[in-house]
């Protein structure tokens, strides 16, 4: 899945860049945001294969971006994993289009694997 | 006039005993002269003839000379009223001995009478004798009253006392000393000594009020005041008298008697002041009849809820407390607390029945600000969690990403100190979750998620994660592994927590070369894990504040200084309980320890139905999909008897393990899992395409495959079947369904129960009931076809009602007990209301329960299933299983 493009949209921004050297170190292309208005600004412009999305930001938290993005591209069609505190797990259920979830502090192995996957199952015909 | 002659009717009879013949003839004479009342004269010449007539006829009244040849004067009277007491004496005297007769009377005779006077005029004598009787009448009277007075002082609880008004001399009965504490000396006999041991703030009124009385030509005195024991404490009285006065109405004595009051005063005082506390509550406080109609409301509530005061129905604090009642009466419970939310408000509504007056009290808390201070401070905890947890994160990925060499090369020492700085970020982080998780199991924030785990992969995976720290010390780090690995219904996540915690703490207290063993126990109604070490012990001193807070206990560890924050082993605890389970342990100083979790078993068909549900609704929510795996092991019977059950259920294990393997190469995850007998179901989040590759390769792999068993090579079939949401079973309906139907739960054996009531209509009704819930059903109308009928059919429950003619409940239950071959069956007795308490004693156990009528259908079932469900999945059932 190498070459395939991530927007990671999160405000600390330092954490963020640790994911996207690390994404990046494994041949993703990244593409960052640090709020949900950003980030829908960053998708006109540029479409990824796959979104890493942040709760709690400020200015567009990750519920309103979701919907945006649903509204955008149709609800399901893009990717999108969730990052969340185990606090919010609860709300998460609410949600729709999402393809999975991972809860904060998260270990990087475990990101990647989670990205490996929905990717595969996004890149199959539906 | 002589011994024997007929007395006229109505005539006083009168005895004369004179010497003097002449003196008689006077006085015969002089009777006989009396006009209207007409005299019976007996006459005697000595004393001792006068007292055989006393004895010997009824006589009312004596006239006896002073001067008698067998007695002298004064004697004669002590002799007459010695034989005949209360006999009236009229003294006869001469003119010389009247000094003497003033005497006589004085020693009890009614008067005397000069000879003389008589001869002048026979009425005097006619008066003397009528007045003499009638005087005698009056003393005996008084004499016989005031005996009863003492009588009933000394009966009466009462200090009753008498006061001469004159002397101020007063007469206590005993009740002064019984009933105040006295001792006899202690008790002065007047006035001053009374008002003495009056209230010294009263004393004054007390007595001026008592005079005032009296000089107001009063005749009745009554109040109350604080009164001295003995001991010198005070008691209430209620102290009340009556004015006694002369002829002349002038106030003689004072006869009164003292009441104790000072039990009645406090229970007055008590329920005052209970009174007061309901009418003085800052909260409102109502009460409520069986109408629904506020009795009483307290001032705050009719502040607080003026529109109350209309009794308006459909007001939220009395909405549903018609339902609220019947529930509360119903189950007996004391009471009920709920929550409403009343404009920006929300209070806390109290609700309690009160049996004896058929009224439902309620109290209403305002818990705005608790609410508010609440949800600040999950809001607090949420924000610090984030706060803390996002540097760490950050930099725990950084020294990550150095130490992956994706920034560039690192050389060795820069390796080494990087894992320095990686070990204390991790444990910064373990610290500062402790702290959050106790942060949120006080506020009561820790919601579980919990699902089925099977205790051989969570054990297996602490484990595994523990093994590097423990070979760290040359520590053999075991799992003492059971006959049959149990599944629990548990939070993993928590459960986890608290096993690490666990088995790090006992490998922190065991020196180097010793040994960790953890092993489970499934008991009949829970399961155990033990963290067993063989490390330095815990003194039976700090056993007791093992697990609570902040309790760092000096267990000689080999590595000294290695602290935590002191919370694991309570946040452990909380967990477990959470779990509706128990944490303890056991320990000898120097001779290492055991630390115990005991989780619930839990229902297993229950359990899973539930989980089903929510991962059905999981997957609608998130628009995928659910896929359910069923594989069945044909000739399992056969395979079980040949190899036992240990042996087919590590194949099944073999088989699932690939199930999950194949899951996991389509992109997915088993959500669900379940073993029972020959059957196992494994639901996964994967579609209809991935499902059936999975299938596929089980076909491929394990249909007809060889597995080892038993160091014998055997070829097993197994047959599989699979469905998914929503691809080929569209409606969740249908999928709980076929869910359901490749349950094991079915293929339970089904429980037989046998209804035991009189009335035909109850029987029918209940038989119908219970066979929809899949029971097998038989009845019996009467104690004698119940025993006929368990002679030749074992039954595994028995629903037994009470009133039954010929042989009722009790008795039928006490002959299944006496029977060896009925006296494991549970009994559930149905029985009605009122009855229980008494009948019922003695007659408890193991497999004994009840429900009133009526009961809820629901909590007959419900009670059905708890006295059966110990054997369903108990360890009964298994050992039935291997056998």
């Amino acid at each position: 899945m190498a070459g395939k493009k991530i927007l990671v949209i999160d405000d600390e921004e330092q954490l963020a860049l640790a994911v996207k050297i690390r994404l990046q170190s494994k041949g993703y292309q990244v593409l960052s945001a640090s709020n949900g208005r950003q980030a829908l600004e960053v998708m006109s412009q540029d479409r990824p294969d796959l979104v890493l999305l942040d709760v709690l930001m400020p200015i567009m938290d990750g519920y309103s971006c979701l919907r945006e993005i649903n509204q955008r591209f149709g609800r399901g069609k893009m990717p999108v994993i969730i990052l969340t505190a185990r606090d919010q797990l609860k709300e998460l259920f609410d949600l729709e289009g999402i393809e999975d979830y991972i809860i904060k502090p998260f270990d990087h192995e475990d990101l990647l694997v989670r990205i490996e996957r929905v990717l595969q199952r996004a890149s199959k015909p539906a | 006039m002589t011994p024997g002659t007929p007395d006229a009717p109505g005539s006083i009879r009168v005895l004369l005993i004179e010497d003097n013949p002449g003196d008689a003839r006077l006085i015969q004479e002089a009777l006989a002269e009396v006009q209207g009342q007409p005299f019976a004269l007996v006459w005697v010449k000595r004393l001792a003839e006068g007292l055989d007539r006393l004895a010997a006829q009824p006589i009312d009244i004596v006239l006896l000379d002073l001067s008698l040849p067998d007695s002298q004067g004064l004697e004669g009277v002590g002799t007459i009223q010695g034989k005949t007491p209360a006999m009236p004496v009229i003294i006869l005297t001469g003119l010389d001995d009247e000094a003497l007769a003033i005497e006589a009377v004085k020693k009890g005779a009614q008067d005397y009478l000069g000879k003389a006077v008589v001869q002048v005029d026979s009425s005097f004598l006619a008066r003397a004798i009528r007045y003499a009787i009638e005087r005698q009448r009056i003393e005996e009277a008084i004499r016989a009253s005031e005996q009863r007075f003492q009588i009933v002082a000394r009966a009466t609880n009462d200090a009753v006392w008498d006061w001469d008004l004159k002397t101020n001399q007063v007469w206590w009965n005993e009740a002064i000393q019984t009933r105040f504490k006295y001792s006899p000396t202690q008790v002065k006999p007047d006035l001053s000594w009374w008002s003495e041991q009056i209230h010294p703030e009263e004393s004054e009124r007390i007595v001026a009020g008592i005079h005032a009385v009296i000089a107001g030509g009063g005749r009745f005195w009554s109040s109350e005041y604080r009164f001295r024991r003995g001991d010198g404490t005070f008691a209430y009285v209620f102290d009340r008298g009556y004015v006694v006065q002369d002829e002349q109405g002038r106030p003689v004595r004072m006869i009164g008697a003292m009441m104790d009051i000072t039990e009645r005063k406090q229970a007055e005082q008590s329920l005052a002041r209970l009174a007061s506390f309901a009418e003085r509550n800052p909260d409102p406080v109502i009460e409520i009849d069986a109408n629904g109609t506020v009795t009483y409301l307290n001032s705050a509530a009719s502040a607080k809820f003026p529109e109350l005061t209309k009794a308006e129905r459909g007001h939220p604090v009395l909405e549903g407390l018609s339902a609220v009642m019947g529930t509360l009466q119903r189950t007996g419970q004391q009471a009920f607390v709920r929550e409403i939310a009343m404009g920006d408000h929300v209070y806390e509504q109290h609700i309690s029945y009160v049996a004896e007056s058929r009224v439902i009290r309620s109290y209403i808390i305002d818990i705005t600000d608790r609410k508010q201070v609440e949800r600040l401070k999950d809001e607090f905890i949420s924000t610090v969690s984030h706060e803390l947890r996002t540097p760490l994160a950050t930099i725990k990925e950084f020294i990550a990403i150095i130490a992956d060499e994706i920034a560039g090369p690192t050389t060795p020492d820069q390796k080494q100190y990087l894992g320095i700085i990686k070990t204390n970020i991790d444990r910064l982080a373990r610290m500062i979750n402790d702290v959050l998780d106790m942060a949120k199991i006080e506020s009561g924030r820790i919601v579980l998620n919990k699902e089925v785990v099977s205790t051989q992969t969570m054990l297996g995976q602490v484990v595994e994660s523990m093994k590097l720290l423990a070979q760290s010390k040359q520590i053999t780090l075991t799992i003492n592994a059971p006959k049959f690995f149990p599944d629990i219904y548990a939070d993993q996540d928590k459960l986890t927590q608290v096993l690490i915690n666990l088995i790090s703490n006992a490998i922190k207290f065991t020196p180097d070369r010793g040994a960790v063993t953890i092993g489970v126990d499934e008991l009949e109604t829970e399961v155990r894990i033990v963290v067993t070490d063989t490390g330095v012990g815990i003194e039976a001193k700090d056993l007791p504040r093992l697990f609570e807070k902040f309790q760092q206990f000096r267990r000689m560890s080999a590595e000294s200084g290695s602290t935590g924050t002191g919370l694991g082993l309570a946040i452990s605890k909380r967990f477990v309980e959470l779990h509706g389970g128990r944490i303890w342990a056991e320990s000898h100083a120097g001779s290492g320890s055991r630390f115990y979790i005991s989780l619930p078993r839990y229902h297993v068909g229950e359990v899973f139905r539930e989980y089903v549900k929510s991962a059905l609704s999981k997957a609608r929510r998130a628009n995928s999909h659910l896929s359910i795996i069923t594989i069945a092991v044909a000739d399992f019977e056969d395979l079980r008897s040949r190899y036992g059950a240990e042996a087919v259920r590590t194949m099944l294990n073999l088989i699932e393990r690939r199930i999950r393997d194949s899951i996991r190469l389509n992109a997915g995850d088993a959500v669900v899992r379940w073993q029972n007998g020959d059957l196992l179901v494994v639901l996964a989040d994967i579609d209809q395409a991935g499902c059936l590759s999975v299938v596929d390769r089980i076909k491929r792999t394990a249909e007809g495959g060889t597995y080892q068993l038993e160091h014998a090579d055997q070829r097993i079939q197994i047959m599989t079947s699979s469905a998914t949401y929503p691809d080929s079973v569209v409606s969740e309906e249908d999928f709980l369904r076929l869910v359901e139907s490749g349950m094991p739960v079915s293929s339970k054996p089904r429980r037989r129960i046998l209804i035991v009531d009189d009335e035909p209509k109850i029987r029918h009704f209940l038989k119908e009931v219970l066979e929809m819930q899949g029971y097998e059903v038989l009845t019996a109308a009467s104690g004698p076809d119940t025993l006929e009928q368990l002679k030749v059919q074992a039954v595994d429950l028995i629903l037994l009602d009470v009133m039954m003619p010929v042989m009722d409940g009790y008795q039928v239950y006490h002959l299944l007990r006496e029977n060896p071959q009925t006296r494991d069956v549970p009994v559930l007795i149905v029985t009605a209301q009122g009855e229980r308490t008494d009948r019922l004693l003695g007659i408890e156990g193991p497999s004994y329960n009840y429900v009133i009528k009526p009961f809820e259908i629901e909590e007959l079932l419900g009670k059905i299933q708890e006295m059966l469900a110990p054997r369903s999945t108990g360890r009964r059932a298994v050992e039935r299983e291997v056998s």
